[in-house]
């Protein structure tokens, strides 16, 4: 019974690890975090509108829907 | 290339990496905190990129698809073109803006209610439509939301959004003047910079009536009104997630007659004509279909389909609920046989 607590917890661990790894790297090809810090991206709107209004730049927003 | 990648594409600033720094550039992923009236997008897509000042008036959209695939409507090239038609009018004196619905920020759990957990767009679309349904405040035309322009004869380039590559001849764009190359700058009351502006603008259309339409040839600014004739805004709906229980299932099946019984029936080599198997549907045999009929036609049109052809035409010009009447051969007979369609 207990080792299988502690089978169980592991499997929650290694499948939340990667669950996490794949949301901040994404696949292949796909946006993501990383690439998005590296080129520049805001990932708050206030903030873009402050940036803005200070820079006298126009905001593009991407809206990507990713539950 | 899917939409997943596209956007990967964009996030590495691919292809317009030189003009990037013109714009202070957010990347938001929640539509549950998102103001759905400054956001305001055809929520069947997990994709839509909005230009606006820092006051949120909103110079454009980019982004959109059809049934055909995910990225036929888009590409990097046509982001860019974007860009610049949008960084151009924000130096302009003489800005123009989307209308927007003004007010304070709302969002989906206000208008719909449920908790502020994580959605995808489409669910936001299928809360927005039960609370329409609710109301009692359902037509037939709220399904085919954003029509695309092509419905009315205009097709875009895909790497220059707002400029005509192609006017279908015959459609209310040929009546009202557009020819191939002019560049869309108005419909309605909408600013065009892409295909994105233009399904906005056809969203907000009426049903019936008229549009402006006003674009430019060379160095001159044309105008005239777009008839919008009665049916106008029916679109292929069948790759919308919040619409799928809308999207019926072809009743039947068969296989297309071959070319030497399509000629001693008096058919032609393309006209739809294939016999129905034996692996019929229950409805379809309540409804008196048998498996050898001969399918030629529905709703009294004679159409120029296959048999699998035949599948995605029910799939895109019908609703579940709709009743077809499909004119059958039978023993050298004619028969109209009524069926309901129901989902898949």
């Amino acid at each position: 019974m207990r080792s299988g607590i502690w089978l169980l917890t592991l499997i929650s661990m290694v499948v939340s690890t990667n669950t996490s790894a794949l949301a901040q790297n994404g696949r292949k090809g796909r946006g993501s975090q990383v690439d998005a810090v590296k080129n520049g991206w805001l990932f708050s709107l206030a903030e873009g509108k402050a940036l803005a209004a200070k820079t006298n730049k126009p905001l593009m927003v991407v809206m990507r829907c990713v539950p | 290339m899917d939409c997943a990648e596209f956007d990967g594409q964009v996030v590495r600033l691919e292809k317009f990496k030189d003009i990037a720094d013109q714009f202070v550039r957010v990347r938001l992923t929640r539509i549950d905190n998102t103001d759905l009236n400054l956001f305001e997008f055809d929520y069947d897509l997990t994709f839509m990129v909005f230009f606006m000042d820092a006051k949120e008036k909103v110079y454009a959209r980019y982004g959109g698809r059809d049934s055909k695939n995910a990225d036929n409507r888009q590409s990097l090239e046509g982001l860019r073109y974007t860009m610049q038609s949008v960084a151009a009018m924000h130096r302009s004196e003489q800005k123009q803006f989307a209308p927007r619905v003004e007010g304070a920020p709302v969002y989906i759990r206000q208008i719909a209610g449920g908790r502020g957990k994580c959605l995808h767009c489409h669910q936001v679309k299928e809360r927005l439509n039960r609370k329409i349904t609710g109301n009692g405040d359902w037509t037939r035309d709220m399904v085919y939301r954003y029509p695309l322009p092509d419905n009315l004869g205009i097709r875009l380039d895909v790497n220059r959004g707002n400029v005509v590559e192609k006017v279908t001849p015959g459609s209310p764009a040929e009546k009202a003047g557009l020819k191939k190359g002019d560049v869309v700058k108005r419909l309605g009351n909408v600013p065009i910079h892409s295909f994105g502006d233009a399904t906005y603008a056809l969203d907000k259309a009426p049903g019936k009536g008229t549009l402006s339409l006003s674009w430019l040839r060379d160095t001159e600014l044309l105008t005239a009104s777009l008839d919008l004739p009665k049916g106008w805004r029916k679109t292929d709906i069948s790759w919308r997630p919040s619409l799928r229980r809308l999207v019926p299932s072809s009743p039947f099946y068969g296989t297309d007659l071959k070319a030497a019984e399509r000629k001693q029936l008096g058919l032609t080599d393309k006209q739809l004509a294939f016999r129905l198997t034996s692996r019929l549907s229950t409805r379809a045999k309540q409804a008196g279909f048998q498996a050898g009929d001969i399918v030629v036609g529905i709703d009294d049109r004679q159409l120029d389909l296959t048999a699998t052809d035949f599948v995605y035409f029910v799939q895109s010009e019908y609703l579940v609920g709709d009743t077809i009447h499909a004119t059958l051969l039978r023993e050298g007979k004619n028969l109209r046989l009524p069926l309901t369609l129901t989902s898949r």
